[in-house]
Parts: structure tokens; C-alpha cells; sequence
């Protein structure tokens, strides 16, 4: 049975997400075992090709990047108790918007700002689309769950009008997408003969920025102290209507900017599906970096992994490409579990007397 | 001045000192009825604070217990014929009982009849003490014989030796207790005194560390409250849980999932004829009274047949006429054979309703009596135990005012609404405003200190400045300080250092280097580590640092509620001494409390809080804790001048 400890155990809440990943890896082991895979040859694909080489390392960290950058934000948001998970509308709205500018600049403008303001447009999508909760949750007492959930829906519903109608391009022989951004609002590369771009620089920024944010500043300590009681934040002096929208501009601000690094960098153009599972795989990211936006950092390479392993296993394996999400799933439920152990401790029993 | 005590008999008193008073040591006369067991080991009672609540004066609600019993209900019978079909005792359970005067010993043959002898009494020397006259017989003056249980009949429950801690806190501590059918058991005691965690390793709610608990002499491990139910235990909350939008039925449903609606709604229909428990099973709760929810948590429990129904503070939610009727439900029931174990601190209901009582205090069971033959002030005596003298206030200089609350109108959201509240705290004064739970102390908390802002801003002046609209940080600017009655959670938050602790009410004024162990060094706030978590801290500790967090800051207005709730004597002694000192420097306090001992020993005057409203505030020397009890239970200015 359980037993509450007195304080929270600092040695376990660092040692969970260790003792999730290994027990992941373990009912991987069954798991593959199961469908008939060679375990350690599947485990090999999984956790070791991402590493393998350059281009494999490369991708790893591209992957990484719209992770780190929404699963950030989110662990400021579940800091402060708000549960935000309509990252995915938020990233989206961040593309489109991204999208729109790179579209429409006029032709000829300096070229040098558009790559700029398609990252703000980007951060204003998101914001715009993480306010919308905010609000309703202010003035009528929605709940922040459902609504940011439902506007995801919403989002890929606007995306997918926009790609098939008028932002459609007029070359692509009615394929849903849009034309290919141009020049000036795309990424560069930070490394050459790689798609490793500059949004690596802004990830690390951010995180660094929320991270000292969340631990340095009055306002983060009002966000803990919400997340934690939030009768004793407003106590303290910290309003929970104020808070609860700073979290979901935050955090939707870098969703957005992770649509927008994602459609500027990689995509370069608007397509239906960009937004890859991110918005989702974020808040297993934001969870596993212990709601920290510097372990959210790390949390993103380890989430990384089981995209681009995912993919080999598919390419190599022949395995569903499902089987990443089962394993992200799998992490999630695990770290889940383990992390009872730092307010509790497992004292074991023995029953006595009649049942 | 001199200070009128409420009851004659009973001094209640007080030390802030902790210093051991020989003469305190109570010996509670032994009452040689099989029915009752005693734990010997009493020893002298500890010096504490007592918490002697308002409601001890019963505040006239009810009529003394030997006053004859308005009978709407018929006297209570051996079961009529007519009940044979729908059974309410349990089918599967041993036949209770009948209440019968003529003993039933109907399983003699169980092994357990022989183990829980009738002769349990190690005879002891009776005191000469006031109203202790040996009960033999149980001769019982007024009440139909059938209300004595028969006295050689097996227990229904009996606990033994049952224990229950938490962390270095032994709530409940080796107590022992039998309840026969048909019995009408009181469990006394003061807030804290660990009546609820007994009554929840009843329930199955929690696993007792030491005891066991005996269910017809059979031992027996209650793991969950529906393992409780299962064995016939019913239990009626003082809060109930039920769901607002559904009706009487519906929630009823949901705790019976292997019935109909229907079949529940008749239920419902019949057992409201039948006890008087009348109910439309199709209202929804949400337009139901209180005294009304609990009838329907009470025919929850009759529909599960139970054999024993806790009651735990039931009349604390009631208009003196439900709690009339519930009287007489529980009366019905007990003739019945169902045996009633009745918490509360409510000593004119347990004298008018059981008949016999077992008292607790600070975890230990230090007497058992039958409440009818005892006065009300004496019972007191027993809950509180001690008697030692009650240090006056020292006479501070009191100046200008500096909290000035004027008219104070805060509409009810879900609370109590205040209506119009008027007071003013001077420079140097400690005003108490006394009241029992729930007449609005923490809508009156959250509209001084701001978590609520109010509509006008003059409604409350600090130093003559209006701060009625500042938010909370604004009023901390303008000099206040605060300190809620909960402290995990409202005024601290466990899962902080003390550091982070301390932060959370000096964020906003300047940064204060150290302040957490600062005010560790001056309150002698004991914790292990250098910076701890505040769930860590006992209940004291963390008082002690709250109060002297909020010290720290200087304030010129401080707003404290239930100062010293649930805190050691230690703690509580260091936590008055630091307020009167800090009103001695010029401070208006304000301690909101339901405490009158505490009132008393701090306040320079006091005014009551009542439904929303507050009374004129009376300087604490010139009142008695009769009158305020009165105004605690709603009495009009004029019922006092017929006291005085």
C-alpha cells in the first residue's frame, strides 16, 4: 500500500523519468517480442540508429526542436496548474499564420524582415488560439481543457480550408497545399548538407528565457504557487484569472512559433498535415523534463528518438509506424506511475483479520 | 475585572504558562453498568487551552432533557406487527434485539458471549463529586423503559484497545467502547479530541494501527466504508456528499446500484411515512435544505438496513425544529434496535437524546456516563477536563482607530452573505469576533483581507485611508497582514520551503533576505533541515511560522482567523504572546475565532459573529461567555438584558 512521505522525495522526482524510460524499454522488449521482431535487433533500431551518423543525428535534433520549443511552454502552463493541451491548434494557427505573411509579402520588400515577421505572425497565431481559452475560462468559467482541445479541431479544419481554397496553389494541380514560401521566409541552416536549422538557437533561447522566468521572477513564483494551491497564490497576492492567461499566452506564443519554425524550416510551405503528432508528443516532453523548461530540452532529444527510430523501424522493420506513438504512450503512462513515488512512498503489508 | 463564569460549577479557565497543575487531575466517577467500560488509565490531565465552544451552552435551542418529549412520534414500542414484510435491520444479520424490556440473550452459544463478560467493571473508588450518584439500574426518570437497552444483551460493537496516529500525533489512543442494539451512544469531545478518526476506523474510511473492532463479539476488519455498509454500519456525514443536480433518487441510485429508480422512489416514499422522513423522491437536491439533505442521507443509510448509524455532528447544519424531528427518527430507530453512535459537542442534544456517553479528549477515552444524569455543565467538565484560572489581558493602551469597517455588504456567492458589518479596531486593541462555524467568518476573512474586493471602497479604512477596492497586495501595501484559518494550502503551501513560504506574503513588498529564518529563530519554529518543505511541520510549527511570517511585516492591521486551531499548548501560548505583543506596539488586531477561551484570554473586546451579521462589540471583561453564547445561537439584544 501507499504511504505518503512527509516532503516530496528531490532524489526520486529526478530518478523517475530514468526508471520510466527503462521500464518502457523493457515492455518494448514484450511488445516486439509479441509481434513476432527480433527484441534486441527492434530495440537496436529504436534507440541506437537515431544516433548512428551525421544525417541520423541531424534529424534527431530537428525533430527536437518543435518539441522543445512547445513542450516548454506547456511545462510553464502545467506549472501553473493549467492544462493547455490544445498545443497542436496553437502550432497550427502559428504555421498558418507564418504562412500567411510569407504568402502575401509584397514582392520586392526587404527581404530581410521576412523571415522575422512570419516568426511573430507565428507567435501571434498562437497566442491568438491559447487567449481564446483564457478568456472563456475568465468570463464564463469554461473549462481550459476542453476548449483548447476542441480548437485544435478547429485549426486543422481552417488549415485544410486554406490549403484546398484560397490560399491553394495555383500550380499544384489541386493538391492541397500551398505555393513554396519565398526565399527570404525561409530558415537557413545552421549546418550545412543537413536540414539542422536556426530554430535549434531559438529552442535553447526560450527555454533558457522561461527557465528563468519560471524560477527568478515574481511572476514565476506565482505560477508555481498557482500550480501547487492556487487559494494560497491568490493569498499571496497572485490573480488566478491573471495567471491563468499569462501561462496560455506563453505557451501558446511557442507552439506558434514552433508552427512557424516548422513551416519556415522544414515544410517551407502549408500542407494539411504539419503538424506531425508535435503538439501531443509536447506534453510527454513537458511531463518526462519534469516541468522544467530546460528538462524539457532533454525531454525533446528523448521523445526524438522515438520519432526517428519510429521511422527506421518502419523503413527496416516493417513496422507500423503506430508503434513510436505506443512507445511515447507507453512513456507517458510510466512516468505517470513513477512519479506516485515521490509523494509516496510503497510499504508493503500484510492483510490481517477476516475479509 | 472579574469575569463571570457561564456555568457556576465549571470554572473554565486558562493558562498561557504550560506549568503542570497538580490539582488537575480528574477522576471520573465509575459507573458500575455492565453497559460501559472504562479506560483505567487516567491519569492527570495536561494544562491546555481549551477550545469550549458556544455551543456547549446548547445557547437555549433545546429543551432540557428532562422535559417531556414533544410526541409527534408514538413512544417508542416494541416493533409493531405491521413492519414484518420490508424489513429495515438487516435480513442477513443476526435478528437485533427486540427493545424489549425483558433481556433477549438470543446467541448465548456464540464463543464471543463468554469473552465480552457483562462484569467488565474493576470496581473503583466513587469521589464524592457533585451529580455521581452510582447508576445502577440505569434508573432513567422520565424515558419509556424501553429506551434502556437491555443490559445483558451481546454488544452489537465493540472496540478494543484501538489506536490510530498520525506522524507523532495519536489521535484515537487505545480506546475501547461497546454499543449494544437499541443503544443511543454520545461521543463526546472537543474539536480535535479524535472523535471523527474513531468513528472513521468504524467506517472503514481508516485502518486502525492498534485494536480491533468487534462486530457480534466477531473480530473483524473493516477495510472500506462499503465493507461497512455491507456489515450493516451506516454513517450520515456532517458534509454530505451528494450531487446537486440530480434528484433524491437519482443520487440515491448511485450509491445503490442494484436497485430501480423505481423501487427507490418508492422506498424512499415509504420509509419517509414510515419515520417521518417525508421527501418528494423527484426534488433535486440543490433545492433542499440542509436539514432536508440530510434526511435523504439518512434514508440512504435506512435503505442499506443498517444495525448501527453514525451520526457525526448532525445538528450542526439544523434549525432547532429539524433537529427536533431527527430526534425523534433516531428515537424510532433505536427502538427499533438499531443502535446510534452520536458525535457531537453538542451537550444539550446528547443530554436530550442518548442515553448513555463516552468522552474523549486529546485521543484517550477519560470518562463514560450516562448524559442524563449529568448537567450539562458538567459533561463540559469532563470534555475539557481541567480547571485552572484564566490569565486577564493586561490592559494596553488603546488609541486612535485604525481598521475601521463600516457597513460592510458582501453578497452570499455560496456562503453566507454579510450584511452590513460595523466595527473599528484601535491602535493597540485585540478585537475578538467570536461566532460558530459557518456564520460567514470566512466570507468576513476574504472581504478584509481582499481576496474579495468589496463594491464601495469606504466599506473598510485602514489609518482612515478607504482600501475596500485594493486587492490583497494593494491592502498588504497600506500595512495589513493576514493570516486564514487553513494553513496548508491557504496560508502556506506544503509543497514549499519554508523560504518560498515566507515569499508568498512578501512578494510584493520588498525582497527580504533570510526572513524565513529569521522568523525560525524568533518564533521557535522546530523543523528538521535547513529549509523545509512546510508539509513537514507539525500543525504548531507551521502556525507559529505563519503568524510570525505575517509579524515580520510590521503590519499596522492584522487579520487573523482561528489563531491557534488544531495547535499544541506550546504553540498556542507563544502564538498569544506574540499577538498581544505586537498590539502592544500599536497594531489593531482582529482575531476571528470560535475559540472563547482564546477570545477571552486575548481580546480587549468582543463581538459576535451571527449569520452575516455582527454584533455590537462588548469590552471582553464586561462580557460573560453566557451572553455571547446567546448571541452566537441568533438571540436578540434584548434576550440578553433578561440574562443580565
Amino acid at each position: 500500500m501507499l504511504e505518503r512521505r512527509v516532503a516530496p522525495s528531490p532524489f526520486l522526482a529526478i530518478l523517475s523519468p530514468v526508471i520510466a524510460v527503462a521500464l518502457t524499454i523493457l515492455a518494448g522488449f514484450a511488445l516486439f517480442a509479441a509481434l513476432g521482431k527480433d527484441p534486441v535487433q527492434a530495440m537496436e533500431v529504436y534507440f541506437l540508429s537515431p544516433f548512428a551518423d551525421a544525417y541520423n543525428r541531424s534529424e534527431l535534433l530537428v525533430k527536437a526542436i518543435p518539441l522543445a520549443l512547445i513542450g516548454s511552454g506547456l511545462a510553464i502552463c502545467f506549472r501553473a496548474g493549467v492544462f493547455n493541451i490544445g498545443a497542436p491548434g496553437q502550432y497550427t494557427l502559428g504555421a498558418i499564420f507564418a504562412g500567411g505573411v510569407a504568402l502575401h509579402a509584397p514582392e520586392g520588400a526587404a527581404m530581410i524582415w521576412l523571415l522575422p515577421a512570419c516568426l511573430v505572425a507565428g507567435i501571434v497565431g498562437g497566442m491568438l488560439w491559447g487567449w481564446i481559452p483564457a478568456i472563456l475560462r475568465n468570463l464564463a468559467g469554461a473549462n481550459v481543457i476542453l476548449v483548447s482541445l476542441m480548437l485544435t479541431y478547429v485549426a486543422a479544419l481552417l488549415l485544410d480550408w486554406l490549403v484546398r481554397g484560397p490560399w491553394a496553389d495555383p500550380l499544384g494541380r489541386g493538391f492541397p497545399k500551398t505555393a513554396t514560401f519565398p526565399d527570404g521566409a525561409l530558415m537557413p541552416n545552421l549546418v550545412e548538407g543537413t536540414r539542422l536549422h536556426w530554430g535549434l538557437i531559438l529552442a535553447v533561447i526560450a527555454a533558457l528565457v522561461l527557465a528563468w522566468m519560471l524560477f527568478a521572477t515574481r511572476r514565476g513564483f506565482g505560477i508555481r504557487a498557482m500550480g501547487l494551491a492556487p487559494k494560497a497564490a491568490t493569498f499571496g497576492g497572485f490573480s488566478e484569472a491573471k495567471t491563468v492567461t499569462y501561462v496560455l499566452l506563453v505557451s501558446g506564443g511557442l507552439a506558434g512559433l514552433a508552427g512557424a519554425v516548422e513551416a519556415t524550416a522544414t515544410i517551407q510551405q502549408l500542407q494539411p498535415d504539419i503538424a506531425a503528432g508535435y503538439g501531443f508528443a509536447a506534453i510527454i516532453v513537458a511531463f518526462l523534463g519534469r516541468l522544467n523548461p530546460i528538462g524539457a530540452l532533454i525531454a525533446a532529444l528523448a521523445l526524438a528518438v522515438t520519432y526517428i527510430g519510429g521511422e527506421n523501424a518502419q523503413i527496416l522493420l516493417k513496422l507500423p509506424k503506430n508503434a513510436a506513438f505506443v512507445f511515447q504512450g507507453m512513456l507517458l503512462f510510466f512516468l505517470l506511475a513513477c512519479d506516485t513515488l515521490i509523494h509516496y512512498r510503497v510499504r508493503v503489508r500484510r492483510r490481517t483479520g477476516a475479509a | 475585572m472579574e469575569i463571570e463564569k457561564p456555568h457556576s460549577d465549571v470554572s473554565i479557565s486558562y493558562s498561557l504558562g504550560l506549568q503542570e497543575r497538580p490539582a488537575s487531575r480528574i477522576t471520573v466517577p465509575q459507573i458500575e453498568s455492565p453497559l460501559h467500560r472504562i479506560d483505567a488509565r487516567l491519569g492527570p490531565i495536561p494544562v491546555r487551552p481549551n477550545r469550549l465552544l458556544a455551543s456547549l451552552t446548547g445557547v437555549g435551542r433545546f429543551r432540557p432533557a428532562d422535559a417531556p418529549r414533544p410526541t409527534s412520534i408514538p413512544p417508542r414500542q416494541p416493533r409493531p406487527p405491521v413492519r414484518e414484510a420490508p424489513p429495515v435491520i438487516a435480513p442477513g444479520a443476526q435478528p437485533v434485539v427486540a427493545p424489549t424490556p425483558s433481556p433477549a440473550p438470543t446467541h448465548v452459544s456464540s464463543p464471543a458471549a463468554v469473552s465480552a463478560p457483562p462484569a467488565v467493571a474493576t470496581p473503583q473508588p466513587i469521589p464524592p463529586a457533585p451529580a455521581s450518584e452510582p447508576v445502577k439500574a440505569k434508573p432513567t426518570p422520565i424515558a419509556a423503559p424501553v429506551e434502556t437497552t437491555a443490559p445483558d444483551s451481546l454488544p452489537l460493537l465493540s472496540l478494543v484497545g484501538l489506536s490510530k496516529s498520525f506522524g507523532p500525533v495519536r489521535a484515537v489512543d487505545t480506546v475501547s467502547l461497546d454499543l449494544r442494539p437499541g443503544e443511543k451512544h454520545a461521543l463526546l469531545g472537543e474539536n480535535g479530541a479524535g472523535k471523527s478518526t474513531l468513528v472513521k476506523m468504524i467506517y472503514g474510511v481508516l485502518q486502525p494501527d492498534a485494536g480491533t473492532i468487534s462486530l457480534d463479539g466477531r473480530p473483524l476488519r473493516i477495510d472500506s466504508p462499503s465493507m461497512a455498509r455491507g456489515q450493516g454500519i451506516g454513517m450520515v456525514f456532517q458534509h454530505f456528499s451528494t450531487f446537486e443536480a440530480l434528484s433524491v433518487a437519482e443520487n440515491l441510485a448511485v450509491v445503490l446500484p442494484d436497485r430501480s429508480l423505481r423501487d427507490i422512489r418508492r422506498d424512499v416514499r415509504r420509509i419517509g411515512d414510515e419515520y417521518g422522513l417525508g421527501i418528494e423522491p423527484d426534488r433535486r437536491l440543490v433545492d433542499l435544505s440542509a436539514g432536508e439533505r440530510q434526511r435523504v442521507e439518512i434514508i440512504r443509510c435506512l435503505l442499506q438496513n443498517p444495525r448501527l448509524l453514525i451520526m457525526d455532528e448532525p445538528t450542526s447544519v439544523l434549525t432547532p425544529q429539524e433537529a427536533e424531528a431527527l430526534f425523534a427518527v433516531l428515537d424510532r430507530l433505536a427502538g427499533e434496535g438499531c443502535a446510534i453512535l452520536y458525535i457531537s459537542h453538542r451537550l444539550e442534544d446528547v443530554r436530550a437524546l442518548c442515553t448513555s456517553a463516552t468522552v474523549m479528549r486529546r485521543g484517550k477515552v477519560v470518562a463514560t456516563c450516562d448524559p442524563r444524569e449529568e448537567t450539562a455543565a458538567s459533561l463540559a467538565e469532563k470534555m475539557i477536563g481541567s480547571t485552572v484560572e484564566r490569565p486577564r489581558k493586561q490592559a494596553a493602551y488603546i488609541g486612535k482607530p485604525r481598521l475601521e469597517v463600516e457597513n460592510l455588504r458582501v453578497p452570499s456567492k455560496s456562503g453566507v452573505a454579510l450584511d452590513g458589518i460595523n466595527f473599528t479596531a484601535r491602535k493597540g486593541e485585540i478585537l475578538g469576533i467570536a461566532g460558530v462555524a459557518g456564520e460567514g467568518q470566512s466570507e468576513l476573512f476574504a472581504a478584509l483581507s481582499g481576496e474579495r474586493t468589496l463594491r464601495r471602497r469606504d466599506m473598510i479604512r485602514v489609518d482612515e485611508r478607504p482600501v475596500g477596492q485594493l486587492d490583497i497586495t494593494r491592502r498588504r501595501r497600506a500595512g495589513m497582514a493576514f493570516a486564514p484559518e487553513r494553513r496548508i494550502g491557504h496560508s502556506a503551501i506544503g509543497d514549499m520551503r519554508l523560504s518560498e513560504n515566507f515569499r508568498l506574503t512578501h512578494n510584493a513588498v520588498r525582497p527580504l533576505r533570510g526572513g524565513a529564518k529569521k522568523v525560525r529563530e524568533e518564533f521557535d519554529v522546530r523543523a528538521e533541515g535547513r529549509d523545509p518543505f512546510a508539509s513537514a511541520l507539525s500543525g504548531g510549527n507551521l502556525q507559529k511560522f505563519v503568524i510570525g511570517r505575517e509579524i515580520a511585516r510590521e503590519p499596522k492591521v492584522l487579520i487573523v482567523e482561528q489563531p491557534t486551531w488544531g495547535v499544541d499548548a506550546g504553540a498556542a501560548a507563544a502564538i498569544h504572546e506574540a499577538l498581544m505583543a505586537l498590539s502592544a506596539k500599536g497594531a489593531a488586531i482582529v482575531v476571528i475565532s470560535q475559540d472563547l477561551d482564546e477570545i477571552f484570554a486575548i481580546c480587549d473586546r468582543v463581538a459576535v459573529l451571527h449569520r452575516g451579521t455582527l454584533s455590537e462589540p462588548k469590552v471582553t471583561g464586561m462580557a460573560t461567555a453566557e451572553e455571547l453564547g446567546l448571541l452566537m445561537g441568533g438571540a436578540e439584544p434584548t434576550a440578553l438584558a433578561e440574562v443580565s
